[in-house]
């Protein structure tokens, strides 16, 4: 445990070799950062290889609004709200980001977007929208279909 | 008849193709090899082997008395199959472009580098129906994920708190909190008591166990059953007991009963218990075809025990189907009780 917590300031480097600066108490929001940060080895620039620098940005500001005491409930609900306002790759890159960071309150945010794009669609829609590949034979969809037949009334 | 004549195994199955057998008899094996060979150098057995005797035939290889002529006809039908067998051709190349392209860059399908913790993530957001049942039709993988136990509630009677999210102390609490078509894992061990609970959207409730003994649901003398059904639902891998009134109380809905046992405790007052009691009408509004629609009880593989007789209906589904296996200890039925 570090015992100066209040200006430590931990540098991130993302994979195109942008890098960034942020207090200790935005950083460790992102549990992975938060354990490197205890585990002492967040000296130097931490390198962050699969994240690149936009995405990063976005993580950061992310952290930044919730560490930020001044931003109120509904400010920051409209925040989360645009923030996740996204086209497809940028949504991908920010979930990768979220998983790989750990940052729980953005990954439940993003996942549930991703959810709602899933929900309500055809077997054959989430394909094409996800992109897919359908590996069944038409025997194991079928045996599928019928294992789960139960449930329908 | 051997002919060597690839498909020819199916050929005799099928009526149309008997010209083709017979003029091949007439044409002998020797004008066969050449038709081999050249059928495989149009990869005409792509096609079925009915047009290659189609075209063999068109091409009069027995009546023909000139050999130019019959060149000619040949090179005009094999013209236009090697026209179709471009085609056929450039849509394979097509589409395994595009195979290959699916897998050489991972970034077209962005969603499956994401690792199994986080889809069965965004599996849980998801109601098991209709879209997890979807979702479960989309890949191997994703099949894999969406069925997973993970997913699954858990009745667990020593849990203390409700804080761990799909963790429940009782079955009644599972019940109210589940969604259409989830599933309830009852862990094995112990007893669980359960009486009148009402189930009245579609579960499926699963005995954690490895054996239906080792998980029990016991209904107290105070109430009339253990379980109550008003919705489709399935049983597997239980024990209900009963000591007065019935286990399971089928109201409406298909009720599914699989590798169960069901007991009655013997009592003097066994004439008023049934193991399994239906109340249902079979449904009037569907017609006879929807087969699959109608309300019953559909039991297999399960051990009954005690009671006055297995199955009470007081409505107008009926038994059918029986069958029942004497096993050294105990004896396994399987039945259907449904609308005639």
């Amino acid at each position: 445990m570090s015992s100066s917590k209040s200006n430590k300031i931990v540098k991130l480097e993302s994979s195109d070799n942008k890098t960034f600066e942020v207090e200790e108490a935005v950083a460790v929001q992102s549990e992975t950062l938060k354990n490197m940060v205890d585990d002492g080895c967040a000296n130097d620039t931490i390198p962050l290889p699969n994240v690149n620098g936009k995405i990063l940005e976005m993580v950061l500001g992310w952290c930044k609004k919730h560490v930020d005491e001044t931003v109120t409930g509904d400010e920051l609900n409209k925040y989360e709200a645009d923030f996740l306002d996204l086209d497809q790759a940028d949504l991908y890159g920010l979930l990768m980001a979220a998983n790989f960071l750990n940052v729980k309150g953005l990954l439940d945010r993003v996942l549930q977007r991703v959810a709602d794009m899933i929900k309500g669609k055809k077997p054959e829609e989430i394909r094409r929208i996800f992109n897919i590949k359908n590996d069944f034979t038409p025997e194991e969809e079928e045996e599928i279909r019928l294992e789960n037949a139960w449930a329908f009334d | 008849m051997e002919m060597g004549f690839p498909g020819s195994s199916g050929l005799g199955k099928r009526t149309g193709t008997r010209f083709v057998r017979e003029f091949m008899v007439k044409i002998g094996s020797g004008k066969l090899k050449e038709m081999e060979d050249r059928c495989r150098a149009l990869k005409v057995w792509q096609t079925s082997p009915l047009i290659v005797g189609y075209i063999w035939s068109q091409s009069k290889l027995i009546n023909q008395s000139s050999k130019n002529s019959r060149r000619e006809r040949e090179r005009e039908s094999a013209v236009e199959m090697e026209v179709k067998i471009e085609k056929q051709e450039e849509e394979n190349a097509r589409k395994w472009r595009r195979k290959k392209e699916s897998l050489t860059s991972a970034s077209l399908c962005p969603i499956n580098n994401l690792d199994d913790g986080c889809l069965m993530h965004i599996f849980s957001f998801l109601s098991p129906i209709p879209d997890r049942y979807n979702t479960a039709l989309v890949c191997h993988r994703w099949c894999y994920l969406a069925c997973h136990p993970r997913l699954w509630l858990r009745v667990d009677r020593s849990v203390k708190d409700l804080s761990e999210p799909a963790v429940f102390p009782n079955i009644e609490t599972a019940v109210t909190a589940a969604r259409p078509g989830d599933t309830i894992l009852i862990a094995a061990g112990g007893i669980h008591h359960a009486s009148n609970i009402q189930i009245k959207k579609p579960l499926c409730l699963i005995g954690g166990g490895e054996l239906p003994d080792e998980t029990t649901l016991i209904c107290s003398r105070g109430s009339d059953s253990a379980l109550e059904f008003l919705s489709t639902c399935k049983l597997a891998n239980l024990t209900v007991k009963a000591e007065l009134g019935c286990c399971l109380l089928h109201r409406k809905g298909r009720l599914t009963i699989d590798g169960c046992i069901l007991q009655c405790e013997s009592n003097p007052l066994d004439y008023l218990s049934c193991p399994i009691v239906s109340t249902a009408t079979g449904s009037q509004q569907f017609p006879s075809s929807l087969k699959g629609h109608s309300d019953g009880v559909f039991v297999s593989q399960t051990r009954i025990e005690g009671g006055a007789k297995a199955v009470s209906t007081s409505g107008d589904l009926e038994l059918q189907r029986v069958r029942v296996i004497y096993a050294r200890t105990s004896l396994l039925f399987w039945f259907d009780v449904e609308h005639q």
